[in-house]
């Protein structure tokens, strides 16, 4: 039975996981604290929906589509918004984005109304299959997979290739990355559209069992400014090893204290672990 | 005449607080006043801990939420004057945010606001579970008639103000006003003493501070407590005007939201920040619900978020940068024409 929540808890924590990723990259290289993060997720979810709608496409197979999409949302945003308030001391980035919020979510609301909508009849059916005595769903199963793979290619992408070394310069650096000659608005702008990039995935691969109405990334957003100081600030490794621990904490208090607590625990684990490292997890 | 001058701006907003209620003999437009007052309340009372001594808080929600439950309670349940109650949950607030916050301001920066932010969520959870409150259901307070037919003894349910009846639109709005000014003054008063610089000190440089020998975890922790005491006397006229509770009302990251927007809108630091921040915010939250016909659609908020975004972008300092230019201009003007 335990294994069988923490099973549940750990596929759970790996869409957790991407969408802190995404949340991560902004907070962590350029000091944003992206209130319409979850917004992204949520237009990723109703790309997902209107494509599958209209366009006959599952959202697995629509999800380079979204990718791009939400991408270039994140993109848009940095060179309307968030590049003007970049240098501004204060809180002055964060009402900005909140007010990017309210737009993006009243958009979905007036568009589309706010009723639940939900994609059916899908690629990967959410029928379960046993896997050493635990009956283990399909699409959670693959959202895990995909949250896992890309969540791998965004780390691959910031070790190894020149346009992810200079993100991370620029996070460490930004004016000695200037003067070896990497044009930091360039890095900001990709940076923002990468952020975008994996809440599209994350929405992608969500899309088959989540109700998608304007309020239904709300919780997520929130999950994903805890997770990703649990796990340190700018941290990747550090956002996809706290996104699985609150899934598994959020698993288990579901299972012992009551449905109804599940996130209270998550809330009271951030606490507790700051006590003892101030940093996060994997901070320094 | 030293005061006078120095705190002409003040006293004008003063005059038209007192005036337009008067002049306008409409519920819509005391309302919104209304609301205005009680945000800009909790405004200066976030004001303290964020503007002034730079520890940012996602997590208001939590004392205000204190305040508006602990007045309720005591109004229902023990038919107890909502004055005594805000004074209660003040007391109660100040107790929490001492607890949680006595090891908390090792966490720097944003780990510290994330942390706000959880105490607030964690207090949301228990009060939508606790069933002596009413769990899921809130409380809805009964009108003060009924309430002193139960209990004969209370004769304050009789004067309008000393029990916070809200039916009684013009003295609720003059009351809270009064308390508004009470913390307007505090507030001033606070950011000219010693403490004010202290904060500020600690908000510019957390090592100067202490290398001039100040103790910045217990200066900030007092900045908390003052600021949840402030909070949550805010609360208590929250519940009271609006007349019903639930923990999805008072505890949520949105409503912390709310009074990080009012003063950041207004202007972070600066006493004036939360009450111009507040006025602008509700006026145009009711003129864009007037214009596009309710709430239903959204439209509203579509584009008050698309102001706030504009604001943003061409003036960062808020709405006090925007006076501070056009005072300069006028200066300006003032020197060319001489």
């Amino acid at each position: 039975m335990i294994g069988q929540i923490i099973i549940n808890g750990l596929l759970n924590g790996c869409v957790y996981a991407l969408v802190a990723v995404g949340l991560s990259l902004t907070w962590g290289v350029m000091d944003i604290v992206n209130f319409a993060h979850g917004e992204f997720l949520l237009w990723g979810l109703y790309a997902s929906f209107w494509i599958w709608a209209l366009l006959g496409l599952d959202p697995l197979i629509s999800m380079p589509i979204v990718i791009v999409l939400i991408f270039l949302l994140g993109v848009l945003t940095y060179l309307v918004v968030i590049k003007r308030v970049l240098k501004v001391s204060g809180l002055t980035a964060l009402l900005a984005t909140f007010g990017l919020s309210m737009v993006l979510k009243n958009l979905t609301q007036f568009f589309w109304t706010a009723n639940y909508r939900n994609v059916t009849n899908t690629l990967v059916s959410n029928r379960s299959f046993k896997l050493l005595g635990m009956y283990i769903r399909q699409d959670y199963v693959v959202a895990a997979a995909g949250a896992l793979i890309i969540t791998l290619l965004v780390t691959l992408f910031l070790n190894r290739t020149k346009t992810g070394i200079a993100i991370k310069a620029t996070s460490i650096n930004k004016s000695a990355a200037q003067l070896v000659g990497i044009d930091t608005n360039r890095i900001y702008a990709i940076t923002f559209g990468l952020s975008g990039a994996c809440v599209g995935a994350a929405a992608a691969l969500m899309a088959s069992f989540t109700p998608i109405y304007p309020e239904a990334c709300a919780l997520y957003s929130t999950l994903a400014f805890v997770i990703v100081a649990l796990g340190g600030f700018g941290n990747i490794k550090g956002a996809l090893f706290a996104g699985l621990l609150v899934g598994v904490v959020e698993a288990l208090g579901g299972y012992f204290i009551g449905t109804s607590f599940k996130y209270l625990v998550v809330f009271l684990l951030y606490l507790v672990v700051m006590q003892i490292r101030p940093r996060g997890l994997f901070g320094w | 005449m030293v005061v006078l001058k120095e705190y002409k701006m003040a006293l004008v907003m003063l005059a038209l607080f007192i005036g337009i209620p008067l002049a306008v003999n409409s519920t819509d437009v005391h309302n919104v006043i209304i609301y205005i007052l009680i945000y800009a309340m909790v405004g200066e009372a976030w004001n303290l801990i964020t503007g002034f001594a730079g520890q940012t808080s996602f997590g208001h929600a939590a004392y205000f939420g204190i305040g508006a439950y602990t007045s309720t309670v005591m109004l229902e349940y023990f038919h107890i004057t909502p004055w005594i109650g805000m004074l209660a949950g003040g007391l109660i607030a100040v107790i929490v945010a001492f607890a949680v916050n006595f090891n908390m301001f090792k966490l720097k920066g944003h780990y510290f606001a994330i942390a706000t932010l959880c105490v607030a969520e964690i207090l949301k959870t228990i009060f939508s579970k606790w069933s002596w409150v009413g769990a899921g259901d809130g409380i809805a307070l009964t009108p003060i008639n009924a309430l002193i037919s139960g209990a004969p003894t209370s004769a304050w349910g009789k004067i309008a103000w000393l029990s916070l009846d809200v039916r009684n639109r013009l003295p609720f709005l003059f009351t809270t006003l009064a308390v508004f000014c009470v913390v307007f003054i505090v507030c001033a008063a606070l950011e000219r003493s010693k403490i004010g610089f202290y904060w500020k000190a600690i908000r510019e440089s957390h090592e100067v501070a202490e290398s001039i020998g100040i103790n910045p975890r217990n200066y900030k922790l007092l900045a908390m407590c003052l600021s949840a005491f402030i909070a949550a006397i805010g609360g208590t006229f929250f519940a009271q005007f609006f007349k019903y509770i639930d923990a999805v009302t008072v505890f949520p990251l949105s409503v912390s939201m709310i009074f990080v927007l009012v003063t950041v809108l207004g202007g972070l630091g600066n006493v004036y920040g939360p009450i111009i921040g507040s006025v602008i915010y509700y006026s145009l939250d009711l003129l864009m619900r007037r214009m596009t016909g309710g709430a239903s659609s959204g439209l509203n908020l579509i584009i008050f978020g698309a102001l706030i975004v504009l604001v943003t972008c061409t003036e960062p300092r808020g709405i006090m940068g925007i006076v501070d230019r056009i005072r300069q201009s006028l200066a300006g003007r003032k020197k060319v024409g001489e």
